[in-house]
């Protein structure tokens, strides 16, 4: 059962609650749904500060919009789509510049979570993984790093995630052949010979 | 093929496919060839590490404060949202006032004007009444003078 499949179930009762005005249901809700919806954002904006306004933003968005959603898609796929239109709107309003100052000034941020699980913390000191996750949130391109997560990570089906993003099956296929050739060679980089150029 | 060759499917295979939970060439060549499961382990590894990190973070500003941020936010844009309705309406309403007014305000309803006062054509003696009256001849009226206590003269 993947992460999300669990999710959908665990907030089913808050989401039909919280459609009827119930601000205690709305608030669990909001409380299982929010750690989900900062990685969606932080994937989208490869920011961690960007996703921490898109995730505030998806908030205010899902109490203004809880009695409008009607059960005819999963509970986070209706979520994903209002993460990604906050996150598309929160994009269009930062400059080029800013974002390139923000990206390089805050990436190492993403190695710092708010848990303190140890063993989690102890794998993210590795050199190799923080240069990972760089790649991944810098230097692939948004729509790969979306389509990568959702299916390899998230463990989506291409279709389901080509339904959530508006796109053709064979258009997410591609961008996930392309983000996963362009992580591994990263990852593979002391093999000279398997490298591939970073992105291409 | 070469372990070049396989090394290039081990770029963009599916993570089944590297666990060899999947049945394929790549996969059976995975199982005979050290070197590439070698890769095959390091890129299934990465991928887990990436997982795992992704799924630690959390926002740094805590549900506590978050939350009701967010409902303030969202009564605001709902307050807005309702002048943003109603502006139409009250702008119509001033426009419609201003074009009332601008003008001396409403037309007053015209009051029918009474016929003038006509001076009196007969006019009676002291202590006498006159009746006049008009008969269906028009060069014939009756003109009765009578005392005032009601006996005729």
């Amino acid at each position: 059962m993947s992460e999300l499949t669990r999710l959908n179930e665990a907030v089913a009762p808050h989401v039909a609650r919280a459609r009827g005005g119930d601000e205690q249901a709305f608030a669990e809700l909001v409380q299982a749904c929010r750690q989900q919806i900062y990685r969606w954002a932080l994937v989208q904006t490869g920011d961690p500060d960007d996703a921490e306004d898109v995730t505030q933003e998806v908030l205010v968005r899902l109490h203004g919009g809880i009695r409008s959603y009607r059960s005819q898609s999963r509970f986070t796929t209706w979520l994903y789509q209002i993460t990604r239109n906050a996150g598309l709107e929160h994009h269009r309003r930062l400059t080029r510049q800013e974002r390139l100052l923000n990206r390089t000034r805050n990436s190492v941020l993403v190695l710092r979570p708010a848990s303190a699980d140890t063993e989690t913390v102890d794998a993210l000191s590795s050199q190799g993984v923080a240069a990972l996750v760089r790649g991944f949130l810098t230097t692939l391109p948004q729509r790969q790093r979306e389509v990568f997560d959702l299916v390899d990570l998230q463990d989506h089906a291409p279709s389901e995630v080509a339904r959530m993003l508006g796109l053709n099956p064979i258009t997410v296929r591609a961008h996930l052949h392309r983000a996963r050739r362009a992580l591994r060679a990263r990852l593979l980089a002391r093999h000279p010979e398997l490298v591939e150029e970073w992105g291409s | 093929m070469s372990c070049h060759d396989w090394r290039q499917l081990i770029l963009e295979a599916d993570p089944a496919e590297l666990r060899g939970e999947k049945d394929s060439a790549l996969g059976r060549h995975l199982t005979s060839c050290p070197h590439c499961r070698v890769e095959a382990d390091r890129v299934l590894a990465g991928q887990d590490q990436l997982r795992d990190l992704l799924a630690a973070v959390r926002p740094r500003v805590p549900v506590e404060q978050a939350l009701p941020d967010a409902v303030r936010e969202a009564a605001r844009r709902r307050r807005w949202w309702w002048w943003l309705r109603a502006a139409p309406l009250a702008a119509a309403a001033g426009i419609a006032g201003v074009l009332l007014f601008s003008n001396g305000g409403p037309t007053p309803t015209p009051v029918a004007e009474r016929p003038p006062t006509m001076p009196p054509l007969v006019e009676a003696a002291p202590e006498r009444d006159v009746v006049v009256y008009q008969t269906d001849n028009p060069d014939i009226v009756v003109v009765w003078f009578y005392q005032s206590n009601g006996s005729g003269t």
